[in-house]
């Protein structure tokens, strides 16, 4: 007789390869042109955080977004770390194709451990358009001291469609 | 006011809960939800996406989708219907010319099967300008009264004086709790 969860279970390792196929065969066309549009055009336009009363704390220059590899500094106001919430807006903006599967996950270290994972879903994203999310973060009621984090915090920030990654940042944060 | 306080009101047993504000360009989307938060509603520019507001408190997330309502972004808003808890649907109450367009809208998410039995709150904006019809106006104009597959309701608001807003929503979020 076979045996039912043996054959569930090697039907999901057959699917998983078809996914591994899949992912292998979109990198073997990346030379191609069109297969690059997609991630190339995925931007991250700009990221504010404010306080509850709407007045900015910080905003992005430029230079500190859609880097990907290298590390940034980024100086924040320690005021940040004393305000009871947080607003923080990203814009991001998407290029010629649809984002099916549009996710974002953020990874906050200190000493480069892990301390705490951001992640949300967005699903789908609409051709050539520009959209916002805005993260209302109400604070921990113990907060560290800034001058123990300040330069021993990184924050990576990877957007993904499904399992490819469109936009990766890093930043090291100084609070001043 | 705000979102704070709505997500407070919330109890759930789901740990997250999706608003999805629905409407045609103009009617005020974005504008309403900027009003909720005390924000700056003068420099809006329509939207070409989305905008999503997300907040968590004591393990309990809620997330507002506010959709561009522009004629060709409308095809794509069936991409943002899944496990959608409610649906906020703006209405310009001044725009008389398209009063029927957007009776036909939202006639066609009612019929949709992803939002089937999902509660509906009709927001009838703009109700600071003279020319403004009334929600008793609206709702008799586009048989809302007809609606009994779904809890609904119309509340006549205006996302610059900020009057009716905060009601609409306390409004939607009884249906959210189920505990
Ligand atoms: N007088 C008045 N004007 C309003 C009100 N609400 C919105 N407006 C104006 O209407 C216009 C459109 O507002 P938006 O909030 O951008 O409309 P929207 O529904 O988000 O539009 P799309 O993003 O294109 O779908 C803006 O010029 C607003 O200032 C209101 O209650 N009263
Ligand atoms: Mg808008």
């Amino acid at each position: 007789m076979v045996d039912i969860e043996e054959l569930k279970v090697s039907i999901e390792e057959n699917r998983v390869d078809i996914e591994e196929l899949k992912v292998v065969s979109m990198e073997e066309n990346s030379s191609s042109p069109n297969e690059k549009t997609e991630s190339t055009l995925f931007k991250i336009c700009s990221i504010k955080m404010s306080n509850e009363k709407n007045e900015t704390l910080w905003k992005s220059e430029t230079s500190t977004l859609n880097n990907n590899d290298d590390e940034v500094i980024v100086h924040l106001p320690s005021s940040i770390l004393q305000e009871p919430v947080i607003v923080r807006e990203i814009k991001f903006s998407t290029g010629s194709e649809a984002i099916q599967r549009l996710q974002l996950t953020q990874n906050i270290r200190l000493h480069g451990n892990l301390v705490e994972q951001w992640d949300f879903s967005f699903g789908f994203c609409i051709p050539f358009s520009t959209n916002t999310w805005e993260q209302m973060i109400i604070a921990d009621e113990n907060t560290m001291d800034s001058s123990i984090l300040s330069g021993n915090v990184t924050i990576e920030t990877i957007f993904y469609n499904d399992v490819d990654v469109l936009s990766r940042s890093v930043w090291r944060v100084f609070y001043t | 006011m705000g979102l704070l306080s709505l997500l407070q009101k919330l109890k759930r047993s789901e740990k997250e809960a999706r608003i999805l504000v629905l409407g045609l360009d103009n009617s005020g989307k974005t504008s309403i939800l900027k009003r909720l938060s005390d924000e700056e509603i003068d420099s809006i520019q329509p939207t070409q996406g989305f905008n999503v507001k997300s907040l968590k408190q004591n393990g309990i997330a809620l997330n507002v989708w506010d959709i561009g309502g522009q004629k060709s972004i409308r095809p794509y808003w069936r991409n943002y219907f899944e496990a959608t808890d409610a649906i906020v649907y703006v209405i310009d109450s001044t725009d008389e010319q398209r009063m029927e367009e957007t009776g036909i809208e939202l006639d066609g998410l009612l019929g949709e099967q992803k939002l089937q039995n999902v509660p509906l709150l009709v927001f009838a904006n703009k109700q600071d300008l003279f020319s403004a019809y009334s929600s008793e106006e609206i709702s008799e104009g586009l048989n809302l009264t007809n609606i009994d597959d779904r809890p609904w309701n119309i509340q006549p608001c205006s996302a610059k004086t900020g009057e009716g807003i905060q009601d609409g929503l306390e409004w939607i979020m009884e249906f959210l709790n189920d505990v």
